[in-house]
């Protein structure tokens, strides 16, 4: 009896730190997803904005530098690499976008434009699902970041080199939520 | 509380499982209390029989079933719930959504666009979940959330609700419904609900047939059923329980999903701003089962309870009261009833008809017949072309290479069925000039430059009327007066003019002459095509039945 509750110890300790190890794999790579999901709502946006400077164009030509600077920002996006400056660029491509749909206001005949209409829709929406997937990223990394911190799970961490993953900031709080814009 | 939709996937199995389980928990124990009503009802029986003392079966009745009773009881049981499951879960959405009458989106329509839009930022807050959206085409406020087995999940909010409220409060209402899908609520309730609806229906067929009985025997000078008593109890018993569980657990459901709707879009203003629109408007009663109320945001039922506090109504009300929900929302924004009230007001959008190209106007082909090339034909002109057939070669001029016409997904539906109605209606009935398709409150319809009527099937028009962007101009005040006048003057069925003298654009067919029934009071007469479902109205016409339609009259 005795030697059978010993026994039964030991297979607890030996399985345990496969089963947190196991956790912690699992958190690490819903991490990663939730990362992926951000970067296909940017592509997204990014394959937009061309189409928006075009129609744009079409009734706002001589509003040159603003759609110019739209331009800029999103090259600057589409060609960062790490997560820190890519979080800036698009920081910086956010602010440029809102300040064209500022712009349009004084163009009735642009905000009459039903291709322009579809395109404002598009981006409104996938601009909010950038905020949401951001959101749910950043939440996935406070879960492993807990996670790989707190005892037991950390000793497995630090054995295994799980580092910290990274939160995406928000520069501004009020972006959060993109321009509403009503039809 | 589950995080977010990967946890409720791997919980599912285990929950459906535990569904099963308690479901046939619930059918042994009525099993059991059923033979025990039975065994009761012998014993009452025997008490009152001369011949109690002679029965061989006084001494045999005992409290407890023996073990082959309890075994026959289980499987009665199981068999039950595994029929009742059956019968519950297949084709349960469908099932559903037909009773309330969702429809599918329009995917035309840019106020269901929106709907879309708006679905797919909820799924992905909530970390990717598939969401399909719903519309209930009606004028009251309300929104709802299914789930089946399937891992399907549907999103309801009604015309209503959309034409209302803006973006950020329908935001917050999708939320509070994905909140509901992420928990899995819906699934439970819909169990919970066919658990006790079977209930509801054997409890009221009995007294349904009590009273038909006790009314026959009344001639008869006979007294209470005595012997069906014990049934009754049990019925009544075991339908009063479940309520009291079912309507627990949605008030305890409601509360949780306004906390995750608020995790989800971090805005507990907007939901509270939405809840507040939805309880001052009209929420609808429409519903033909009162047991499908928990999917709903708001009871569909005008229930006075849900708006009261004390014992009794927290124990029979499926919804928390509203100013409960409320001020917890208004706590977490740090705001109070003032700023709600001043926030709520939707910034009337900017109306203009806005015109709609269609990118298959444009394309052109080019078609070989007897080795000459022709063309550049439209669709609209492919149609006409007498030595058109499917083995034609067909180009395009962007394309380098010569195909047959069938291959050209168009031309081979033109082929097969005639042209798309979007390029078959081209002239206006009444003065035929062109027609050109703009948005009217989001949704296309065909308008005539020229004299202003306007062409709209039957379906969009009942979602047009409810829709308020449009800015009436001054003359539909007059309008409205004349249309009153001339209504009080007509009688009966006789129509001004009888006779339509139109052509619908889409068919070709001569038009009938109604009266619009939306409005029936005041008696506008207009053309319909009974083949298409299309109206056809004249100028301001369309405004006039909105106008009407809204109340602004009064």
């Amino acid at each position: 009896m005795d030697k059978f509750s010993i026994l039964a110890a030991l297979a607890i300790l030996i399985t345990l730190p496969f089963v947190i190890y196991n956790s912690l794999i699992k958190l690490r790579v819903r991490v990663k997803n939730a990362w992926s999901q951000i970067d296909v709502q940017l592509k997204r946006r990014h394959d937009l904005i061309p189409n928006l400077v075009e129609t744009v164009k079409g009734y706002a030509a001589h509003e040159r530098k603003t759609l110019e600077s739209v331009v800029k920002a999103r090259a600057v996006a589409v060609n960062a690499s790490d997560l820190k400056h890519k979080a800036q660029a698009e920081n910086i491509l956010t602010g440029t976008l809102r300040s064209l749909f500022a712009v349009t206001e004084n163009y009735p005949e642009l905000k009459a434009d039903q291709n322009f209409l579809n395109l404002q829709e598009e981006l409104t929406t996938t601009e909010n699902k950038i905020a949401f997937a951001r959101q749910y990223y950043n939440d996935e990394v406070m879960r492993y970041n807990t996670a790989i911190q707190t005892v037991p799970k950390n000793v497995i961490a630090r054995m295994f080199t799980f580092r910290k993953a990274e939160f995406l900031e928000i520069e501004d709080p009020r972006e959060k939520k993109a321009p509403v814009f009503e039809f | 509380m589950p995080f977010s939709f990967i946890d409720i996937e791997t919980g599912q199995s285990r929950k459906i499982i535990l569904l099963f389980l308690t479901m046939t928990a619930f059918y042994f124990t009525s099993a059991l209390l059923v033979y025990y009503a039975i065994t009761f009802d012998n014993f009452l029986g025997l008490i009152f029989s001369q011949s109690r003392q002679n029965s061989p079966n006084s001494g045999g009745y005992s409290i407890l079933p023996s073990f082959k009773t309890f075994l026959m009881l289980l499987a009665v049981a199981f068999t039950a719930a595994f029929i009742h499951w059956i019968f519950s879960t297949t084709n349960m959405i469908k099932r559903i959504l037909s009773v309330i009458g969702a429809k599918p989106l329009d995917p035309e329509d840019r106020y269901h666009l929106l709907l879309k839009n708006v679905v797919d930022e909820v799924s992905v807050a909530t970390g990717g979940m598939r969401i399909e959206p719903y519309v209930i085409p009606s004028g009251y406020f309300n929104a709802f959330a299914l789930s089946d087995l399937k891992r399907r999940a549907v999103i309801g909010v009604t015309e209503g609700l959309l034409t209302k409220i803006n973006r950020r409060q329908l935001e917050c209402v999708i939320a509070h419904e994905a909140a509901h899908l992420i928990h899995g609520d819906c699934l439970q309730a819909t169990v919970s609900c066919s658990m006790a609806s079977v209930y509801a229906g054997l409890s009221r067929m009995i007294l349904s047939g009590w009273e038909g009985e006790s009314s026959s025997l009344y001639r008869q000078r006979s007294g209470f059923p005595l012997r069906s008593l014990p049934l009754i109890s049990v019925i009544f018993i075991m339908r009063f329980l479940t309520l009291l569980l079912n309507t627990w657990i949605s008030r305890e459901r409601e509360f949780r999903a306004d906390a995750t709707a608020v995790r989800l879009t971090r805005d507990p203003l907007g939901l509270a701003e939405s809840l507040y629109l939805i309880s001052n408007e009209w929420h609808g009663n429409f519903l033909p089962v009162d047991e499908l109320s928990p999917i709903f945001i708001i009871n569909p039922g005008r229930n006075k309870l849900e708006e009261n506090y004390g014992f009794f109504a927290d124990l029979f009300a499926t919804h928390p009261p509203i100013k409960k929900r409320l001020d917890i929302l208004l706590e977490m924004g740090h705001a109070d009833y003032s700023a709600l009230k001043s926030c709520i007001k939707k910034i009337p959008g900017n109306h203009v008809e806005i015109p709609i190209s269609s990118p298959e106007r444009k394309r052109v082909w080019y078609a070989l017949n007897e080795k000459i090339w022709h063309g550049p034909f439209s669709l609209a002109d492919l149609a006409n072309i007498q030595w058109l057939s499917p083995f034609t070669w067909v180009t395009t001029e962007d394309e380098m290479q010569v195909k047959s016409a069938f291959e050209y997904k168009e031309i081979n539906s033109m082929l097969k069925k005639g042209l798309p109605q979007d390029l078959r209606i081209t002239s206006c009935p009444s003065c035929e000039h062109m027609l050109e398709r703009v948005y009217y409150e989001g949704i296309p319809i065909w308008r005539c430059r020229t004299c202003g009527g306007r062409l709209v099937n039957q379906e969009r028009l009942l979602r047009i009327i409810v829709r308020e962007d449009a800015v009436f101009p001054n003359q539909i005040k007059e309008d409205a007066e004349k249309l009153r006048l001339f209504s009080l003057k007509q009688k009966g069925k006789y129509l001004k003019d009888p006779e339509s003298s139109l052509k619908c654009p889409s068919c070709g067919n001569l038009m009938k002459r109604t009266i619009y029934r939306a409005i029936m009071p005041y008696r506008m007469e207009i053309d319909i095509c009974r083949c298409c479902d299309m109206f056809w109205l004249d100028k301001n016409e369309l405004e006039l039945i909105q106008y009407l339609i809204q109340g602004k009259d009064t």
